[in-house]
C-alpha cells in the first residue's frame, strides 16, 4: 500500500529517533493536559478534603471545581485531539485528509475528542510520569561518577550510591536504560498513533478515505492499461511490423530478379502473399489496440476512421472544435469503440450517429444513437461492454446515461468534464 | 532519378534502398528523422522523396509533416508517403498541399510489389497523383450516399483512376476495352457532378477532392 493514500486501519513501521522525538512530544502533551486537569480540578480536591469549614464551603468548592472541569476538559480535549492527529498525520506521512470535526452546536462530535482526552490523560499520564521519571533517574546515573568522585552522595529513588565503582554500574545500567526507551520508542509512537486514528476517525470517515483510495487507483489501473496498450501498439509497430514488412520486400525482390517460368516461383509468390495477409491482420489488430490517429488528429478522425471498418452506415458529427487532454481522447475512444461494436454486434441497427460536442465550457459529451430494437443496459450478460464502458467513465468522473426502450431506438450519452480549449500533450 | 529516402526502422531503410537502387533509382540520401529528412530535402535537390509517416522524435507524423514542408518550400517537389495504415487524415493533409499533383500515398506492403511500386514512384515524378487502392475503397465507403449512384463497374473504374493510372492501364487492369473505360468515366464524372477534363492528374484530384471535400471530418 502507497504511503500517500489515507487508510487508517494499518499502521506503519517508524523510525527509532523519529519515534524517540515523537514519544517526547506526546509525553510533554499529555503530561501539560494532566497538569492543567489538575489545576482544574483543584478545587474539587479542596472542596472534598479540605479543613471543616463548613459543608456549604466544601459544596461551593466542588462546584466550582466542577464548572471549571465542565468548561476547560472540553478545550483541553479539543487542543490535545486536534495535536494527537496533527502529530500522528504528520509522523505516517499521510494527508491530514479531514479529520474529526468539533461542532458546538453537536454535543456528539465532541465525543471522539473528550474519549482520546480521557485516555491520554490517564495511560497516557501515568506512562508519561514513568517515562519521564525512568529519564531523569537516569540522567542523575548517567552523572553519578563525576558526583561521588566528588565525595558526595547520589541518591536515586530507593538506592544511594556512595563509591565509584556503584557509581559505574549505575552510571552503565542508565545506559542500557536509555537504549532500551529509545528502541521501545518506535513501538510507542505506532500504539499512540493507532489510538489516535482509532479513536479520532469514525467508521464513516474511514470508509470515506478507503472509497476516495478505490477511486483513485481503479483510475491509476484504467490510466495503466491505456500505457500498456500504447506499449504494446509500439512494440507490434517498431518490431514485429518491420521484420514482417522486410520478408514481404526481400520475397519481392527475389521475384523480380527471377524469371517468369523460374522453378518454385510460385512457391515464392504464395509466400509473399501469406506474408500480405499475415500483416493485414496484424495491421488490423494493432489498429484495436491504439490507433495511431487518435494521437495525431483526435477523437473526431480516430473515430471517424473507425466507423469505416465497420459494416454498417455510421454518421459522425464532430463539434469538438480543440483536441482534448490525451487521457480523456484515449477514454473517450474506446468507448465510442465499445459502443459501436455493441451497435453492430447486439442492436440489430442499420444506422447509426455518433456526435461529440461541447455543451458547457468545461462538458464533452458523445452520444452514440441508433436504429436497433434497443433493450441494452448495464449489468447484463449479453451486453457486458457497457460494464466496461460504465468503469471507465467513472475512471474519468464523468456521466453515463442509456435509453433503450424495447424496440428502439438506443441513445447513450457519456458527459465528462475537460478544461476549456486545451492542448493535447 | 535522384531519390531522397526517410524511414527510422533500419531494416526496412536498408530494405527499401536496395530495392530502389535495384528498380534504376539512384538513392542519395536515407535518413531515419523528419529533421534530417527536411536538412538533405533541401540540400541535395532529390527529384523524389520518399518517406515514412511515424519518425522519431515523438514518433507522431513528423515524415508527413516533414514531406508537406518541403513541397510548400519547393512547390510541385514530388513525394510518396509510406503508412503502416489506412488513415484518411493523413492522405487529406497531404492530398492538400499544392493540389495534390505529384504526392503519393501507399500502404507500405504495395513495396513488395517491386515492379509496381517502381511504376508509381515514376508516376508520381511526372506529376500524378497515387493513393492506395485501400485507402480510396475506404474514402468511396464513406462516400457511400452518391457513390451509391455509381454501377459496381463505375466504382471499380474509379478506384484505379483515383490511382493514377492511364485509360489504357485502367482498361488493362479492369479488362475491358479503353472505349467501354472513357464511357465510364464519363458516366462517372456525370453522376458526381465534375465537369469532363482531359487533363489526367486533374481529373484524379477532382474525384480525390470531391472524395475529401464532403468527408464528414471537414
Amino acid at each position: 500500500m502507497s504511503g500517500r493514500e489515507p487508510a487508517p486501519r494499518a499502521v506503519p513501521e517508524i523510525g527509532r529517533w523519529r519515534g524517540s522525538v515523537y514519544c517526547a512530544a506526546v509525553g510533554t502533551q499529555a503530561l501539560v493536559a494532566l497538569a492543567v486537569v489538575v489545576a482544574l480540578g483543584t478545587p474539587v480536591g479542596l472542596g472534598l478534603a479540605g479543613p471543616a469549614r463548613g459543608s456549604a464551603a466544601a459544596g461551593a468548592w466542588v462546584v466550582a471545581g466542577l464548572a471549571l472541569l465542565g468548561l476547560g476538559l472540553p478545550c483541553v480535549a479539543i487542543v490535545l485531539a486536534r495535536l494527537g492527529w496533527n502529530g500522528a498525520a504528520a509522523l505516517l506521512e499521510r494527508s491530514p485528509g479531514q479529520p474529526f470535526e468539533v461542532r458546538l452546536r453537536e454535543l456528539r462530535t465532541l465525543t471522539r475528542p473528550l474519549a482520546y482526552a480521557v485516555v491520554m490523560v490517564t495511560i497516557g499520564g501515568v506512562v508519561a510520569l514513568v517515562v519521564l521519571l525512568l529519564v531523569i533517574a537516569a540522567v542523575v546515573a548517567l552523572l553519578s561518577p563525576w558526583l561521588t568522585a566528588g565525595g558526595d552522595e547520589v541518591v536515586i529513588g530507593p538506592v544511594t550510591l556512595s563509591t565509584t565503582p556503584q557509581s559505574v554500574l549505575a552510571a552503565v545500567c542508565a545506559v542500557g536504560l536509555l537504549t532500551g526507551l529509545v528502541s521501545a520508542s518506535s513501538r510507542l509512537a505506532r500504539v499512540h498513533c493507532a489510538v489516535v486514528l482509532q479513536l479520532l476517525t469514525s467508521p464513516e470517515q474511514r470508509l470515506q478515505s478507503d472509497l476516495t483510495a478505490t477511486v483513485r487507483s481503479r483510475a491509476r489501473l484504467v490510466r495503466a492499461f491505456d500505457v500498456e496498450r500504447r506499449r504494446i501498439e509500439r512494440d507490434l509497430h517498431d518490431g514485429v511490423q518491420p521484420q514482417l514488412m522486410s520478408i514481404s520486400m526481400t520475397l519481392g525482390l527475389a521475384l523480380a530478379m527471377m524469371p517468369p517460368d523460374a522453378p518454385g516461383r510460385s512457391d515464392v509468390m504464395r509466400a509473399q502473399h501469406q506474408a500480405k495477409d499475415t500483416l493485414e491482420a496484424l495491421r488490423r489488430f494493432v489498429r484495436n489496440i491504439h490507433p495511431q490517429v487518435l494521437i495525431d488528429h483526435g477523437l473526431g478522425a480516430a473515430v471517424g476512421e473507425l466507423a469505416d471498418t465497420l459494416p454498417i452506415s455510421i454518421r459522425i458529427e464532430d463539434r469538438l472544435g480543440d483536441r482534448l487532454p490525451a487521457e480523456v481522447e484515449t477514454n473517450l475512444y474506446f468507448c465510442v469503440a465499445e459502443l459501436l461494436t455493441n451497435v453492430v454486434k447486439h442492436s440489430g441497427a442499420t444506422h447509426a450517429v455518433v456526435r461529440l460536442g461541447r455543451p458547457g465550457p468545461r462538458a464533452v459529451e458523445v452520444v452514440v444513437e441508433d436504429d436497433g430494437h434497443g433493450g441494452a443496459g448495464i449489468g447484463r450478460n449479453d451486453n457486458s461492454g457497457l460494464d466496461g464502458i460504465a468503469d471507465r467513465v467513472a475512471a474519468l468522473d464523468g456521466t453515463l446515461s442509456i435509453d433503450s426502450p424495447l424496440g428502439g431506438p438506443t441513445v447513450v450519452a457519456i458527459t465528462v468534464t475537460a478544461p476549456e480549449g486545451t492542448v493535447h500533450d | 532519378m535522384r531519390v531522397v529516402l526517410a524511414e527510422d526502422n533500419t531494416l526496412l531503410r536498408e530494405g527499401l534502398q536496395l530495392l530502389l537502387e535495384r528498380s534504376g533509382f539512384s538513392v542519395v540520401a536515407a535518413v531515419d528523422t523528419a529533421e534530417r529528412l527536411l536538412e538533405v530535402g533541401r540540400v541535395m535537390e532529390p527529384d523524389l522523396v520518399v518517406t515514412d509517416v511515424r519518425m522519431p522524435p515523438t514518433f507522431r507524423s513528423e515524415g508527413l509533416a516533414a514531406a508537406v514542408t518541403l513541397r510548400e518550400e519547393n512547390p510541385g517537389l514530388p513525394v510518396v508517403v509510406l503508412s503502416q495504415y489506412v488513415e484518411q487524415s493523413y492522405v487529406a493533409e497531404l492530398l492538400d498541399s499544392a493540389d495534390g499533383a505529384a504526392v503519393g500515398y501507399l500502404l507500405k506492403d504495395r513495396v513488395s510489389d517491386v515492379a509496381d511500386f517502381a511504376d508509381t514512384l515514376r508516376r508520381v515524378h511526372a506529376g500524378g497523383t497515387a493513393v492506395d487502392p485501400a485507402v480510396i475503397t475506404q474514402m468511396i465507403k464513406r462516400r457511400r450516399d452518391p457513390l451509391e449512384r455509381l454501377t459496381p463497374r463505375e466504382r471499380e473504374v474509379l478506384a484505379v483512376m483515383a490511382e493514377g493510372h492511364s485509360n489504357a492501364a485502367i482498361a488493362r487492369r479492369l479488362v475491358i476495352s479503353e472505349a467501354a473505360v472513357v464511357k465510364h468515366i464519363g458516366n462517372v464524372m456525370m453522376k458526381l457532378d465534375l465537369p469532363p477534363n482531359d487533363d489526367q492528374n486533374r481529373r484524379v484530384a477532382a474525384v480525390l477532392t470531391f472524395l475529401r471535400g464532403r468527408s464528414p471530418e471537414q
